[in-house]
């Protein structure tokens, strides 16, 4: 044994956190004992159960109770233990860097357009001891050694509850998370700093990697937004399509027959009535530049003689809506239901309207026709709920019921009197 | 001890240069601890501003912090100013008191970094807009930063 000790402390693993000198059994630092403490470190020497200081980077001589060689004599009347207890614990000040944390189960979130959400996220997270003081006597005790795996998962506790505060406090909807990744991170990063400084360390980087919901609500969203993509098109969609239909019918006029024809009489009906407000839109820029009072076509100087000859706008939209609707009805079955939100068309099949997004209700089973002005109804109707006329009738003769619109009773043949 | 400086040649400038790296290592720690005090009123300011939904300035915020974290950091393990080339020489001394006299003038700097997270805690307490507060403070932070720089220009000799 040497006469004076050396105490340094080298961390192998690089996760080590606190180490205890001596690592276990009698703290029995002697006389004179050199210190040699690194820039990472930091060294809080006990002596009698006080910690007496915290000894930066370099070398210190200790002074204990403790001398050399008399030590032995001085410890015979406490059964070999010597009563002037000296020990040190080395603090490493490294940081601690990727250390991993995230949600175990899904926090449950209040979305203002998703309703109710369970978000899972994770991320990384680096610390460092900020007050070895505080930490050593708060958090470490008496251990040996202390290493980071003991003290991660208590921080990654600490930062999924902070981030649903955060969550909570500041995200109306996950649709807007995009936007604010990094500031959530740094408000959530402040938060848990605070906590984290009650134990003397210090959180110095937060990163969220991901915030994301369960997969099937992952799988909403995308369906949401494949219908996105066509929310501003729809319009043209729906008159790219309808100009189609026209030209084919336009190129077919004996496959139209009777449509074409219609067709060509909504168009022209159509077109009459929309030409005005067309001249009116194209003229509209010209007047813009022209004095008050002026019509197209007037020099400067000539007055207005007579009112404009030109169609009111309820006019032109319903006559172009008439000539559209006439011109589509013969060519081609209607694009669908109407939204029952919006009233757009949506397209047989589709489950959410593609204009609003609002869910369409299941169409309903067709039924029979009615016997008297033929709407359809859904199966097992009594009365028509177009016209009101009773779908079953009896026999003026036998009186036996007479069903789905029969000119002459089953029974005995008499002819039937309509409903 | 004072003896020695008489009897073994070159000791007592060695000894002189010693004791001016550690107290110069003595004050780079206390600027650091400083530096390390401004940056928890940093990390407070940022706490209000999350809580205020304020959700916008805490990029700048941020930015500021982490500067200021970098810059502590350099100085307290910024390096003591130990060339080989000068050793023992009257260069090597000149050298350590210049820098010693260099990270002195730091103080003003740590100063101006106080004045303005006092500033940033004024906006923010009368609900001003602060994000221009917290650009002001990185720019005073990187001028800190540039002079550490200068600091080990001094001890390579290229200053």
């Amino acid at each position: 044994m040497a006469l004076i000790d050396v105490i340094e402390f080298h961390d192998e693993s690089g996760e080590q956190i606190v180490q205890r000198f001596p690592e276990s059994g009698e703290a029995d630092v002697r006389m004179g004992t050199q210190l040699v403490v690194r820039e990472s470190q930091v060294c809080i020497f006990y002596r009698g159960g006080q910690a007496l200081d915290t000894f930066g980077p370099g070398r210190h001589t200790l002074a204990t109770a403790n001398l050399p060689l008399l030590g032995a004599l001085v410890k015979l009347p406490f059964g070999g233990e010597t009563p002037f207890k000296a020990e040190c614990f080395f603090v490493n000040l490294k940081t601690f860097l990727n250390k991993k944390w995230g949600t175990k189960e899904p926090i449950t979130f209040r979305d203002q357009v998703l309703k109710v959400v369970r978000l899972r996220s994770f991320g990384m997270m680096s610390y460092k001891i900020n007050d070895p003081q505080l930490f050593l006597n708060k958090v470490v005790g008496t251990a040996g050694q202390y290493n980071t795996s003991q003290i991660t998962d208590f921080m990654r506790n600490m930062v999924v509850g902070r981030l649903t505060d955060v969550l909570g406090e500041n995200l109306k909807t996950l649709l807007d998370l995009a936007s604010l990744y990094d500031e959530i991170g740094i408000a959530t990063k402040a938060r848990v700093a605070e906590d984290f400084a009650k134990y003397g360390l210090e959180l110095e980087d937060l990163v969220i990697n991901a915030i994301t919901p369960p997969p099937e609500v992952q799988a909403k969203i995308d369906e949401r937004s494949g219908l996105g993509l066509f929310e501003d098109a729809m319009p043209a969609l729906q008159q790219q399509q309808m100009a189609y239909a026209m030209r084919d019918v336009a190129q077919n006029p004996g496959a139209g027959g009777v449509a074409s024809q219609g067709m060509g009489m909504g168009m022209g009906l159509g077109m009459g009535f929309m030409m005005p407000g067309m001249m009116a839109g194209a003229m509209q820029p010209m007047q813009q530049g022209m004095q008050p009072g002026m019509q197209p076509g007037m020099q400067p100087g000539m007055q207005q003689q007579a009112p404009p000859q030109q169609a009111p706008p309820q006019q032109v939209a319903a006559g172009a809506a008439a000539g559209a609707a006439m011109a589509q009805q013969p060519a081609q079955a209607p694009a669908g239901t109407p939204c029952s939100n919006c009233q757009q068309p949506v397209p047989d099949g589709f489950k959410f309207c593609p204009a609003c997004g609002t869910p369409q209700a299941a169409p309903q089973p067709q039924g029979a026709a009615c016997i008297k002005c033929q709407a359809a109804m859904p199966p097992g109707t009594k009365f028509c709920p177009a016209c009101g006329a009773p779908q079953e009738v009896t026999c003026g003769k036998c009186g036996q019921p007479v069903t789905g619109g029969a000119k002459f009773c089953a029974n005995c043949g008499t002819p039937v009197q309509p409903a | 001890m004072a003896v020695l400086d008489y009897l073994i040649p070159g000791y007592k400038g060695y000894r002189q240069r010693d004791d001016s790296r550690q107290s110069d290592k003595l004050f780079r720690d206390y600027l650091a601890k400083e530096l390390g005090a401004e940056a928890t009123r940093l990390e407070q300011a940022k706490v209000e501003l999350a809580g205020s939904g304020n959700l916008a300035a805490l990029n700048p915020a941020d930015q500021a912090t982490k500067l200021l974290t970098k810059v502590r950091d350099r100085l307290r393990f910024a390096n003591y100013g130990f060339q080989s080339g000068m050793f023992g020489s009257k260069g090597e001394t000149e050298m350590v008191l210049k820098v010693e006299e260099y990270d002195k003038g730091l103080v003003d700097d740590k100063d101006s970094v106080r004045t303005q997270v006092q500033e940033i805690e004024n906006v923010l307490m009368e609900e001003g807009n602060v994000a221009p507060e917290f650009k002001k403070l990185t720019r005073i932070l990187r001028e800190f930063d540039e002079k550490l720089n200068q600091r080990e220009a001094i001890i390579r000799g290229n200053a």
